[in-house]
């Protein structure tokens, strides 16, 4: 699996695109003008050179109209990238009523994962749920431990198609899981909920690591989980 | 007369100071490193040691279980504790660990807000309460992984009700395993100090006896030296802030190269996590704080008041004083390490974790230290804003200020109005951090994104604060090479002064994955998406400037064009954040780091490296070895695009910053791609390189200095003001009873004052007679 979710590579191939456009105008520009434009001699003047003489503002140079090509083209193309990086913004942040809740609490220096009741509401099934069904009786999130090169880490089963809703806090500093393979991330903060939306799909299906992206202390980059959908 | 009233002044102010540093309360809130309230034991009586009374902490064992939970007994013999058959008290206690936690089993027992356990009850006639035993019990859950120190302090107590007669005694006991590299971070901090003051002492004293080899003699190097000490001189003042900035600039670095190693493999122990994360703390501060902004405010020392035409800056002394304030600063930004503690914060700083007892207790002088670097910037602020007011030349209007005076005036203005947000956090930190107060501490009520959108509204106007001045420099570098005046000059104005309003309402895109309301996030994409449109104004304009003209090679221009090319890789990486949906990846990653090494390393030092090569002429009055400084310019544009270009993909790969080590396992999932390894080893590398080509620089700026060819007034053909005079210039700068008068190639129309101009007239209180500067 690559890191990154598809939002993150389409965004991503559109910007390398027109990063790209953006940079090869200035290289060229660049090394046109320097090099068509020097002094070949080192010394001599072009004719429209400006006199310089110290003390003396020298003569203007300017031209409204590539003046205001420069801002109001760009001005266009920001405008367009706003326009698509506004798009997946909906998606992200927009609750899904569906969605199956998980909770995620951030330790100094360890995740807790929480598959959670199935009615949240029903304050007697709160508390440390390990594994959660749909109406189905499957199994949709299943929270375990995996060894790691001799390592104990926290793993967290999710169950493919299933949209999931992370509902995250901290119980000390700020931390940020960041779930690698879906390219995304967000704060948890101690005495505030922090949410995230995601629905793995059926291609991604397989483990992957999750890290510890705000920096929380002593042993913030070993505070790693593995997170694996399942079919 | 005067002196001795003066001398009993100083005495009694030292005297007070004294009197109030017995007094105060310690600067240390852990009871670990010089001197604390822990120290004494229990807050509430604690005023003699005695051998006598001897403490006993039971209950550990010898194999420390991870994560396993313990009964600990605590108690003491000995002391007047019993002695008193009316005790009111036995007596009490108070444990400290650094590592696990404690909670209580009974209600003899509480736990502090710092995780500490002491004995519950604490006035005289609470019989049958905790301070009525000589045994207690408190349970302690172990860590996970490592070991543990304890500080146990009892106190035996003779139960008349007050603390005379009381003692107390402290055992220190140890388990598990320890770091055992307790003092390597002060070994390695000490050294790379060491190294760049013998090193800038070195080059001192090696300029003192160049100019001079004959009369060297050494009773003259102490007036050589205090002369600059002393000097109240924009020039000399300048020069002190550039040596404090490249001298720091050498430090950072040699904290970069330190930790690069460390990364230089996958799962590498060179550094143990703690020290790794000192190192870039201390590494983002040192290069902020101490290289960049210095090296900014000597070239603005330098500079400004040759090139609008004034004698000197308008508060020489207060110029001094925002000096000095540096070295002190840094001082205060460094003494944690000399504990084994140093700040490892980040250089954010980000609360609630600065303010948590997982923090180390370095972080509060590093605070400190931030503090009198507020100040600093404050003073040198309200000196630069003046100088722009009111020093200008005869003649120059707003709109004729040379691009480098523009820049500096936007950068300081942004500067002064953003700072006071971060000095009211750093406060409130090293209160929190000391005295105890409850700003940052969410249990209380503390808002736990406060701090970060206190620094943000500071932190993003400083990175255009560092940002503009070398806009202001390639400006210069450009059209005077080129001999051809900076295209659109107005709109480069405009943009600058569109940047600096559009700076303030852009922090939030620090802030993307914080948790800060969707709506906020929303509006600061919009605002950084549009922080483009005068950034590329910039850069086209510059552009332009070549066209038609008759560019002149010289080492300035060649790093000027380096610029161009960096900065605009730096400013497109950075267009990659403001999308939300993409940040939600890139955030704390590698693609973060190499993007702002691409603007503080390819824009604001290859921008500070031009003005080097184009003042040093005017400075020093000698001119710099051009061979030397091109082959400075290749091995330092080269190694410098070899280090952070394959940081981007290292960010997209998913390796995030601030990390100790990155996993390349056998579990494919649980690790980085293979070649991630390769391309950190190769950034290592490229990072000696680069560290070694500047040092190239550093030869260069010495042996030209002392040997290079004289220098003409006007060595490169440039118009502003500075070219009028000698090189060096002399002191005042220019002759203030017959101030220089700006003349113009052109025929202009008297727009001046514009409306700006009327305004800043209309704020400032009406002189006697004009021009009448201070004596
Ligand atoms: C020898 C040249 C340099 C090298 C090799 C280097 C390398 C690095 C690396 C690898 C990091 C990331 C550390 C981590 O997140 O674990 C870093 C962080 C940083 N660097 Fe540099 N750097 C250099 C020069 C500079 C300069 C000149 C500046 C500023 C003017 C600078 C400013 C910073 C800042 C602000 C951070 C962030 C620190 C933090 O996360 O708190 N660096 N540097
Ligand atoms: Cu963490
Ligand atoms: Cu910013």
């Amino acid at each position: 699996m690559e890191a990154g979710g598809d939002v993150f590579h389409m965004l991503f191939d559109e910007w390398n695109f027109w990063s790209a456009i953006v940079m090869i105008i200035v290289s060229v520009w660049l090394f046109h003008h320097s090099l068509k434009y020097r002094a070949k001699d080192g010394k001599s003047m072009g004719e429209s050179c400006d006199e310089f003489i110290p003390g003396v503002f020298p003569k203007e140079n300017d031209n409204l109209k590539m003046e205001l090509t420069w801002t109001i083209v760009p001005f266009i193309l920001i405008v367009y990238l706003t326009y698509i990086a506004w798009g997946p913004l909906d998606e992200m942040w927009s609750a899904d009523p569906d969605a199956h809740e998980i909770g995620v609490t951030a330790n100094q220096w360890f995740w807790d994962f929480d598959c959670m009741a199935d009615d949240p509401e029903d304050a007697e099934t709160i508390g440390q749920q390990n594994v959660a069904y749909n109406d189905d009786g499957e199994v949709i999130c299943e929270i375990s431990t995996i060894d790691v090169e001799g390592e104990t880490k926290p793993l967290l089963r999710v169950k493919a198609e299933q949209s999931l809703a992370f509902i995250m806090t901290s119980n000390d500093v700020t931390h940020a899981p960041f779930f690698l393979d879906w390219g995304i991330k967000e704060d948890t903060q101690p005495g505030m909920e922090t949410r995230l939306y995601y629905t793995p799909s059926v291609d991604e299906v397989g483990s992957s690591l999750l890290m510890c992206t705000e920096y929380c202390g002593k042993q913030h980059s070993t505070m790693t989980a593995v997170v694996e959908v399942f079919a | 007369m005067l002196s001795i009233h003066k001398n009993r002044r100083i005495i009694t102010i030292f005297g007070l100071l004294l009197v109030a540093l017995i007094f105060a309360p310690s600067a240390q809130s852990y009871p670990y490193g010089v001197s604390g309230v822990q120290d004494a034991g229990c807050t509430c009586h604690g005023q003699s040691l005695s051998p006598d009374v001897v403490p006993e902490l039971e209950g550990l064992p010898i194999e420390l279980e991870p994560g396993g939970t313990y009964l600990l007994n605590i108690s003491f013999t000995g002391g007047p504790s019993g002695e008193n058959p009316e005790a009111l008290a036995l007596g009490g206690f108070h444990l400290w660990t650094s590592a696990g936690t404690l909670a209580n089993v009974d209600e003899m027992v509480k736990i502090n807000p710092d995780g500490s356990a002491t004995h519950n009850g604490i006035d005289a006639t609470d019989t049958g309460q905790g301070n009525d035993q000589t045994e207690w019990q408190v349970e302690w859950t172990a860590p996970m992984d490592g070991g543990a120190k304890f500080i146990l302090h009892t106190n035996s107590v003779n139960g008349d009700g007050t603390s005379g007669g009381d003692y107390y005694n402290r055992l220190n006991l140890e388990i598990g395993p320890q770091p055992v590299e307790q003092a390597r971070g002060l070994v390695v901090l000490a050294s790379a100090i060491f190294l760049m003051a013998s090193i800038t002492f070195g080059t001192t004293t090696w300029v003192f006896y160049r100019r001079d080899p004959g009369a060297f003699a050494w009773e003259r190097f102490w007036p050589f030296l205090s002369d600059y000490l002393t000097s109240t001189d924009h020039k000399k003042v300048g020069t002190l802030y550039m040596v404090n900035g490249l001298f720091f600039l050498g430090v950072g670095g040699i904290f970069a190269l330190i930790f690069r190693l460390q990364l230089a493999s996958p799962g590498n122990d060179f550094l143990t996590q703690d020290e790794y994360n000192q190192f870039f703390t201390m590494h983002g501060t040192t290069m902020i704080f101490l290289a960049a902004m210095p090296m900014i405010a000597g070239f603005a020392n330098w500079i400004v008041p040759l090139q609008i035409g004034a004698p000197d800056l308008a508060l020489p002394r207060m110029n001094a004083l925002a000096f000095w304030l540096n070295p002190a600063a840094a001082l205060l930004i460094f003494t944690g390490i000399f504990s084994g503690q140093g700040a490892d914060t980040g250089w954010t700083g980000y609360a609630p974790y600065v303010v948590s007892n997982t923090a180390h207790s370095g972080a509060t002088l590093w605070v400190a230290g931030q503090i009198l670097l507020v100040a600093s910037s404050t003073v040198a602020g309200i000196n630069f804003m003046t100088t722009f007011c009111t020093m200008r030349a005869p003649g120059m209007g707003w709109m004729q200020m040379p691009l480098f005076s523009w820049s500096m005036l936007i950068a300081t203005l942004m500067l002064f109005i953003s700072i006071p947000a971060f000095g009211i956090g750093l406060i409130q930190v090293l209160l929190d951090r000391t005295i105890g107060t409850v700003f940052y501490e969410v249990a209380a009520g503390g808002d736990p994104l406060l701090w970060s959108h206190l620094f943000w509204y500071f932190g993003h106007p400083e990175v255009y604060v560092v940002v503009l001045p070398a806009f202001g420099v390639i400006s210069e570098v450009l059209s005077t090479s080129a001999r051809r005046t900076i295209f659109g000059y107005k709109s480069m104005v405009f943009a600058l002064a569109g940047i600096g309003i559009l700076g303030f309402i852009v922090y939030g895109h620090h802030m993307f994955t914080s948790g800060m309301s969707p709506v906020l996030r929303f509006v600061t994409m919009l605002t950084t998406m549009l922080v483009a449109v005068p950034t590329g104004i910039k850069v086209f304009n510059w552009l332009q400037t070549m066209h038609g003209g008759s560019l002149v090679y010289r080492t300035h221009t060649l790093w000027a064009l380096g610029f161009l090319v960096t900065f605009t890789l730096g400013g497109i990486s950075g267009m990659y954040f403001p999308a939300v949906a993409m940040d939600l990846h890139l955030h704390e990653t590698y693609f973060v780091v190499a993007h702002f090494h691409y603007v503080f390393v390819g824009g604001i030092i290859f921008g500070l490296y031009s003005g080097i090569y184009y003042w040093f002429p005017k400075a020093t009055g000698r001119m710099m070895n051009e061979k030397v400084g091109v082959i400075h310019f290749i091995t330092g544009f080269i190694s410098y695009n070899l280090v952070f270009w394959p940081m981007h993909r290292l960010g997209i790969q998913g390796m995030p910053r601030r990390q100790h080590t990155y996993f390349i396992t056998t579990d494919e999932y649980f690790a980085l791609p293979a070649e991630a390894a390769d391309w950190n080893m190769l950034i290592t590398i490229a990072a000696f390189m680069f560290f070694a080509s500047n040092l190239i620089l550093v030869y260069n700026m010495v042996s030209s200095g002392l040997r290079g060819q004289k220098a003409p007034s006007d060595p490169w053909g440039g118009w502003s003001m500075e070219w009028m005079v000698s090189s060096p210039p002399p002191t005042p700068s220019h002759n203030p009873s017959d101030l220089p008068v700006q003349q113009f190639a052109e025929i202009h129309d008297e727009g001046e004052p514009g409306l700006f101009g009327r305004m800043i007239e209309w704020m400032m209180i009406p002189e006697e007679s004009h021009g009448g500067e201070e004596e």
